[in-house]
C-alpha cells in the first residue's frame, strides 16, 4: 500500500522527513518496504512559471508564428515567439524560461534558450501540455482558467511539490492502517510512548455537512448478515466531468488512475480514511430502491471490465428491484457506476462482513482495494464520516448537492471489545518493565478505554477499528511495538530446562550414512520431490498410487515422486551433458504414496554410479563399476553403522528396472538393494554405458541401527596363523557354500575364511573353477601347535572332498 | 679408567671414513659385540659402586658419539635408490582419490542444527503432506483469513483437506500435541510453495523451525537465543535487529535482521544498501496456538522461529540463484568439499 508523506501530513504534524518516518513506521510494524522520491511530472516542472501574455503580433516573416511580450513576474517582460494557435493577449499561459530542461511526453528533454526565430529574438517558451509533461494534449498551449500572479512557479501552480511515496508492506492483522489517516493515527501513538509528544490526528472538517430530513430518494432495504452497515445519500446536480490537478495529483502520487470526479472522490477518501465507497447513478437504480441481499445460484452479472460472471450464490450483492448492480465491496457493475452523463448519485458507505467479500474475492479471482479493505476488516464506526466527507467533497468539486436524508442500516451495532489484562503478565512475556503509567498512556494513544480494576489489572474496552486487537496477548503486541523491540533488555543469563533425550536419532543416523558417502567420493544431491507422473509408468508392476497435485504448477511437476531413480537419473543426463559423465551421487529424501485412505512418506538414500570410477589418469586401470564394487560399498557402509559380517547376506533379487541386481538384509530383513539399470531405461534417458544404483530404506536402517551392541573385543593374546587351500570346484558350487561349510567344520579356531584367487580356463576341466582359499586360525587360550593346525586343516579338506566335492591340489 | 675413556674418545674422533669398507671396519672397532665400547662397558662391574653414575654417564656420552659418527657415514655413502629422491617428478599428477561433497543446505541445516543443539534443542520431524489443521487452522490461520494468501499452497488430489506443508511450522503443532513442556525443539524440513520457479522463489525449499515452551519464556529470552544464533552463524561481532511484524502462529511476532556480514553494516549490494539482511520470523506463541495443541496457556509461554535454509545458503556462500541447489550441476556442488 502506497502512503504520500506529504499527503499523510494533512492529518498529523509529525515533524519529521520522509526516511526518519519510515524507520519510525517500520519499527512499529507498519513496514516501509521502499521509500521513492516522487514527481507527478517529469522533472517537476522546476524552471517553469505563470506568464502574463501582455501583447501580441504577428510574426513580420512567418505566417504562422506569433510574437508576444510576457510579464513573468519580477518586473520582468520577455519577447517570446510562439506557435500555437490559440495564442492571445492577457492569457495566463506557462512558460519555460530560457536555461530550463522541459521534458516532453514525447521525446528527448531538452534545455531552452534564448535565440532568433526567423529573425525575432525569443526569450522562452509559451508551453503546450504534452511539451512539459502535464498532458497529452498537442492542440495549443495550456491557458489557464484563472487569474495568477505572473511569475508564480508553475509546480507551485499545479501543486506539484515533489514528495516521497512510502510502499507500506501490510501484513494482514493492520485493517486499522489501510488508510492514510490510519497510518496518522500509529504515528501519534508512537510519537506520544516514545517521545512525549501529543500530536492528535487532524481528522477533515465535515461539520459543514447538512442533508434534509426525512426524505430517503432512494429506499434501501438490507437483506443479509453479511452487511454488517449500511450508510448511504443521495446527491443531485452533479457535473461528471475531470477532477481538478489537486485531486488528480493525489491519486497519481499514490499509484491510481484518476477516472472522473465522482470516483476520484471516492477512491481519495478510501485513501485518506479507509472507507471503500461506491458511487451509483441514481437514475438507474431501478424502483429507485437498493436491496443488499445473497445473489442467487447462477444469477449472472456483468463487471465493470465488461465479463459476464456466473455467480455461485454466496456473493453478496448490491441490487434495485430488477437486478444486480454491484458485487458488494469487490466489484461494480457495468451499467450502473458514474458516466459522464450521470447527474444524480446514489453514495454508498458500507460495512461488510470480512469473511463473506474474501470468499467472493477468491471465487471469482477479483482483487480491488475495496475487497483488499473490507476482508481485513473495516471500521463500522466510519462508514458516516465518510459519506459526509465524500459528499462535502462533491459539493465543492461537481457542483452537487446532498438531496436526501442520510441512510443508515445499522440493525446490530459493533460494541466496543471487552479485554481483561493483567499488566504483570503482559510485562512477563514482553520481558519489558512497562510502568503502569506508561501503560495507561499507551492504552490512551490508541483510543483503548482502560479501567483499572486493581493494581495491575485492567478491564479494557478496544474500539472496533482494531479487529485485531481481542485478547492480552494482542495487548501486549501494543505495548512492545510501540515501545520498540530495541528496547527489550537482552538477559544475562540463559535460562532453560534440562535438555531431553535425543539418543541415537534419525538425525544423527543420517548424518553418518551422509558424512560417510561423501568422504567416499560421493557427491550429495537433491533432486526436486515433485515430478511428472510419466516416469512412474515404466513401473510394470507399479502398484502404489502417486500422490497428486490437484493444482500442479505444470504438467512436469504434477506429483510426488514415487522413486528416486527417475530424479536421480535426470540429474545424471543433465550432468553427462555437460562433459561431467563419471558420476557417484547420493541422495536423502523421500518418496510418496497413497494407499488404504491416507498418504505415506517413505525415506531412502540412494547413491548412482555410472562412468568411471576414476578420473581418467596415468596411474590406475579406468574401470567401469562391476556388482562386486557396489556390494563393497552396500557392505562398507553397513559395517560403519557396527553391524558385523555375519549380520550381513546378500540375495539375487527381482527389480523392474534393473538387471543384476542384489538385496541386502541385516538380520534377515531387509535394507536395501543395488543393481544395473536396464539399458532401454538408460537410452529412454539418454545415457550411454552401464549406471548402477542402489537404495537404503531409512526406517529399517533406524531400527537396525538401534539394535547394534557396540562392544569392542580385546585383541588377541596368542597369534594366529594362515594357511592355503587350492581347490578344484564344480562351477555352480557358490562361495558361501565353502564358507559355510569351513565354519560348520571347525568352530572354535576358524576367524576368517578369505579367496584370493579365481581361476577358469583351459587349464581345468569343462564345467570346474579353481579357488585359492586362506583359512585364519587362532586359540584364545595357547599358542597353536603344528598338530593342532594339521588337525583342523585335514577336517576341512575331507569336508570339501566328500560333501561338497571338491579336489584339494597338493601343491 | 677415564683415560681410557678420553683415549678411545680421540680414536674415535680421528678416524677417517671415507668409503664403505671404512665404515663397517669402525662399526667392528667400536660399536660391534667384540668392539672397544662393549668392552668399556663389561669394565663397570669393576667400579666402586660411588663412581659408578659418573663412569656410566662417560662411557654413554662416548657411545652416542660414535654411533653417530657412525650413521652418518653410513647415511652418506650409502648407494641405495630408495634413499635417494633424484627421479621423483612431483609436478606429476598423483593417483587419483575422489572427494565428496555434502549439499549446501545439508551443510547449512546441520550448522543450524548444531548451534541449537549446543543449547538443548533436538531434533523433531514431522511429515510433509499435511491436513489443513496441522499446516494452518491449528496455527490460526482460519479458513477465509487473508493470511492464508501469505503462502501459495499445492493442494492433495487424493484426499481433500491435504496439503504440502507451506512451513515447517507444522511440526510445532505435532510436537506440543505429543508432550507437556517444557519443548525445546527445532525441526528442518522440506517445505512447499505454489511459486513459479526463478532465480529468487521455487516451489521446493528448506526451512528451520525452532520452538522453546516452557514456565515464564518472554520475548527477552527469544532476542537473546537469536543474537547466540546469529553469532554462531555469521560471525561474533554480528549485531541483531527485530522489527515488529504478523503471524498468526505468534503475537508478538517479529522479523529478525541480522547486521549484513558482507560489508560489516556500511551497505553493499547484498543487504541493498540497508547494512542489514532478513534472516527469520519469529515470535512469542499464540495463546490460541497453545490451546489448540493442549497446552495450558495460562502457565506457558513460549517462542517460536523459523528461517529458510537455502536463504541462509546463498549470503552464506554469496549464491545469486535459488534454482542453483535443485539443478544437481556437479560443477557447482563439488565446490563444497570442505566448506564453513
Amino acid at each position: 500500500m502506497n502512503i504520500s508523506y506529504n499527503w499523510l501530513g494533512s492529518y498529523i504534524d509529525h515533524g519529521m522527513d520522509a526516511f526518519e518516518m519510515a524507520e519510525q513506521l517500520t519499527s512499529c510494524g507498519l513496514e516501509v518496504e521502499s521509500v521513492e522520491e516522487y514527481d507527478s511530472v517529469p522533472g517537476g516542472l522546476k524552471g517553469l512559471v505563470i506568464g502574463h501574455v501582455l501583447e501580441t503580433w504577428k510574426h513580420p516573416d512567418a505566417d504562422k508564428l506569433t510574437v508576444t511580450k510576457v510579464d513573468v513576474g519580477g518586473g520582468q517582460i520577455n519577447q517570446i515567439v510562439c506557435g500555437a494557435p490559440n495564442v492571445a493577449k492577457d492569457q495566463f499561459v506557462v512558460v519555460a524560461l530560457p536555461g530550463t530542461k522541459i521534458y516532453p511526453v514525447n521525446g528527448e528533454s531538452f534545455e531552452i534558450r534564448k535565440a532568433k526565430i526567423r529573425g525575432e529574438l525569443s526569450e522562452g517558451m509559451i508551453c503546450a501540455e504534452d511539451e512539459i509533461g502535464l498532458g497529452t494534449s498537442h492542440e495549443g498551449i495550456i491557458i489557464l482558467t484563472e487569474k495568477v500572479a505572473a511569475g508564480t512557479p508553475a509546480n507551485e501552480y499545479f501543486r506539484l511539490e515533489s514528495d516521497h511515496i512510502l510502499s507500506i508492506g501490510l501484513t494482514p492483522n493492520r485493517a486499522d492502517a489501510v488508510s492514510h489517516i490510519g497510518v496518522a493515527r500509529d504515528l501519534s501513538a508512537l510519537l506520544r510512548t516514545r517521545k512525549d509528544v501529543e500530536r492528535k490526528v487532524l481528522w477533515p472538517e465535515i461539520n459543514a455537512f447538512a442533508a434534509p430530513e426525512k426524505i430517503p430518494v432512494i429506499d434501501v432495504q438490507v437483506k443479509s448478515k453479511d452487511c454488517v452497515r449500511y450508510s448511504g445519500v443521495h446527491l443531485r446536480n452533479i457535473n461528471v466531468s475531470e477532477s481538478p490537478d489537486w485531486l488528480k495529483s493525489r491519486l497519481l502520487s499514490v499509484g491510481l488512475h484518476p477516472i472522473n470526479n465522482i470516483v476520484d472522490i471516492t477512491n481519495f477518501v478510501q485513501y485518506e480514511m479507509g472507507q471503500p465507497l461506491h458511487a451509483f447513478d441514481a437514475s438507474k437504480i431501478k424502483g429507485r430502491k437498493v436491496v443488499v441481499r445473497s445473489a442467487r445460484k447462477g444469477e449472472k452479472f456483468v463487471t465493470l471490465d465488461e465479463v459476464e460472471r456466473e455467480l455461485k450464490g454466496s456473493e453478496l450483492m448490491i441490487c434495485d428491484t430488477d437486478n444486480g448492480m454491484c458485487i458488494a465491496g469487490v466489484f461494480g457493475g457495468l451499467n450502473s457506476g458514474v458516466s459522464s452523463e450521470t447527474t444524480e448519485v446514489f453514495l454508498e458507505s458500507a460495512c461488510f462482513d470480512p469473511v463473506s467479500i474474501r470468499k467472493t474475492s477468491k471465487v471469482h479471482g477479483l482483487k480491488t482495494d475495496a475487497s483488499f479493505r473490507f476482508e481485513r476488516g473495516t471500521d463500522p464506526d466510519v462508514t458516516i464520516a465518510a459519506l459526509k466527507r465524500a459528499s462535502l467533497l462533491i459539493a465543492e468539486i461537481c457542483g452537487g448537492e446532498v438531496s436526501s436524508s442520510v441512510i443508515d442500516i445499522y440493525t446490530e451495532p459493533v460494541r466496543f471489545h471487552d479485554v481483561k489484562v493483567s499488566l504483570n503478565r503482559i510485562n512477563q512475556l514482553n520481558g519489558l518493565n512497562t510502568s503502569p503509567d506508561k501503560f495507561e498512556k499507551i492504552l490512551s494513544s490508541l483510543e483503548i478505554k482502560a479501567l483499572k480494576e486493581s493494581t495491575g489489572i485492567y478491564n479494557l474496552q478496544v474500539p472496533p477499528y482494531r479487529v485485531d486487537v481481542r485478547r492480552e496477548a494482542d495487548i501486549a503486541e501494543e505495548v512492545i511495538r510501540l515501545t520498540g523491540y530495541d528496547e527489550v533488555p537482552l538477559p544475562e543469563r540463559m535460562h532453560m530446562p534440562m535438555p531431553a533425550v535425543a539418543g541415537n536419532s534419525p538425525d544423527k543416523v543420517r548424518r553418518k550414512l551422509l558424512d560417510f558417502l561423501v568422504a567416499n567420493g560421493f557427491t550429495e544431491v537433491m533432486n526436486n520431490s515433485l515430478t511428472t507422473s510419466s516416469h512412474s509408468k515404466q513401473v510394470a508392476n507399479n502398484i502404489s498410487i502417486p500422490a497428486v497435485i490437484r493444482n500442479p504448477l505444470s504438467k512436469d511437476l504434477d506429483i510426488l515422486r514415487t522413486h528416486m531413480l527417475f530424479p536421480m537419473l535426470q540429474t545424471a543426463v543433465y550432468n553427462s551433458n555437460r562433459k561431467r559423465p563419471d558420476l557417484r551421487l547420493v541422495e536423502n529424501g523421500f518418496v510418496y504414496s497413497f494407499a488404504d485412505g491416507k498418504y505415506s512418506e517413505s525415506e531412502k538414500t540412494s547413491i548412482l554410479f555410472c562412468g568411471n570410477r576414476y578420473p581418467e589418469n596415468w596411474m590406475n586401470d579406468n574401470k567401469g563399476y562391476t556388482p562386486y564394487y557396489i556390494k563393497s560399498v552396500l557392505n562398507s557402509t553397513l559395517h560403519s553403522f557396527g553391524f558385523n559380517v555375519t549380520q550381513l547376506t546378500y540375495t539375487p533379487f527381482q527389480h523392474d528396472l534393473m538387471n543384476t541386481c542384489m538385496q541386502v538384509s541385516v538380520d534377515a530383513k531387509v535394507i536395501g538393494y543395488a543393481g544395473k539399470i536396464l539399458t532401454g531405461i538408460v537410452r529412454e534417458f539418454d545415457l550411454t554405458g552401464d549406471v548402477w544404483y542402489g537404495e537404503l530404506d531409512m526406517s529399517a536402517l533406524y531400527k537396525k541401527v538401534l539394535k547394534v551392541s557396540g562392544q569392542i573385543a580385546e585383541p588377541p593374546k596368542y597369534p594366529e596363523v594362515r594357511r592355503d587351500l587350492s581347490l578344484i570346484l564344480d562351477k555352480n558350487l557358490e562361495f558361501a557354500q565353502l564358507e559355510n561349510m569351513a565354519y560348520q567344520t571347525e568352530r572354535k579356531l576358524l576367524r576368517s575364511v578369505n579367496l584370493f584367487d579365481i581361476y577358469e580356463g583351459d587349464r581345468i576341466e569343462k564345467g570346474k573353477k579353481s579357488y585359492a582359499m586362506s583359512f585364519h586360525l587362532r586359540d584364545d587360550e595357547k599358542t597353536l601347535t603344528d598338530k593342532d593346525i594339521e588337525k583342523v586343516m585335514n577336517k576341512l579338506m575331507a569336508n570339501f572332498e566328500s560333501k561338497l566335492g571338491a579336489i584339494v591340489r597338493k601343491s | 679408567m677415564s683415560d681410557k675413556i678420553e683415549e678411545i674418545l680421540s680414536e674415535v674422533e680421528e678416524f677417517a671414513i671415507n668409503t664403505k669398507e671404512e665404515v663397517e671396519s669402525f662399526r667392528l672397532k667400536f660399536l660391534s659385540k667384540k668392539g672397544k665400547l662393549t668392552a668399556i662397558f663389561s669394565e663397570l662391574k669393576n667400579i666402586a659402586p660411588e663412581e659408578r653414575k659418573a663412569f656410566g654417564q662417560k662411557v654413554n656420552e662416548l657411545k652416542l658419539k660414535a654411533e653417530v659418527k657412525w650413521k652418518n657415514a653410513l647415511n652418506e655413502l650409502s648407494d641405495s635408490s630408495d634413499d635417494k629422491s633424484s627421479d621423483l617428478d612431483l609436478t606429476l599428477p598423483g593417483e587419483p582419490i575422489k572427494l565428496g561433497s555434502a549439499h549446501p543446505v545439508t551443510i547449512i541445516r546441520n550448522q543450524i542444527v548444531d548451534i541449537f543443539n549446543r543449547i538443548g534443542y533436538n531434533v523433531a520431524e514431522g511429515p510433509e503432506i499435511e491436513d489443513d489443521w496441522h499446516n494452518f487452522t491449528a496455527l490460526n490461520f482460519p479458513p477465509e483469513h487473508p493470511a492464508r494468501d501469505m503462502q501459495d499452497t499445492f493442494f492433495m488430489e487424493n484426499l481433500d483437506g491435504t496439503a504440502l506443508r507451506t512451513h515447517t511450522s507444522s511440526v510445532q503443532v505435532r510436537v506440543m500435541q505429543q508432550g507437556q513442556p517444557p519443548i525445546r525443539v527445532i525441526s528442518p524440513g522440506r517445505v512447499y510453495r505454489n511459486e513459479a520457479i526463478s532465480a529468487r522463489a521455487h516451489c521446493l525449499f528448506h526451512q528451520v523451525e525452532g520452538l522453546y515452551i516452557d514456565k515464564g519464556v518472554s520475548f527477552a529470552d527469544l532476542k537473546q537465543t537469536l543474537l547466540y544464533f546469529a553469532r554462531e552463524m555469521f560471525g561474533e561481532n554480528s549485531q541483531i535487529r527485530l522489527r515488529p511484524s504478523y503471524f498468526p502462529f505468534t503475537e508478538p511476532s517479529a522479523e529478525m535482521d541480522v547486521s549484513c556480514n558482507i560489508c560489516g553494516g556500511e551497505g553493499c549490494n547484498i543487504c541493498k544498501q540497508t547494512g542489514w539482511l532478513e534472516i527469520m520470523g519469529c515470535g512469542m506463541v499464540d495463546p490460541d496456538v497453545l490451546k489448540n495443541c493442549g497446552i495450558d496457556a495460562e502457565i506457558y509461554s513460549g517462542f517460536a522461529f523459523g528461517m529458510g535454509i537455502e536463504r541462509i545458503a546463498m549470503l552464506k556462500y554469496g549464491i545469486k540463484d535459488l534454482r542453483l541447489f535443485f539443478e544437481n550441476d556437479v560443477r557447482f556442488l563439488e565446490q563444497f568439499h570442505n566448506p564453513d
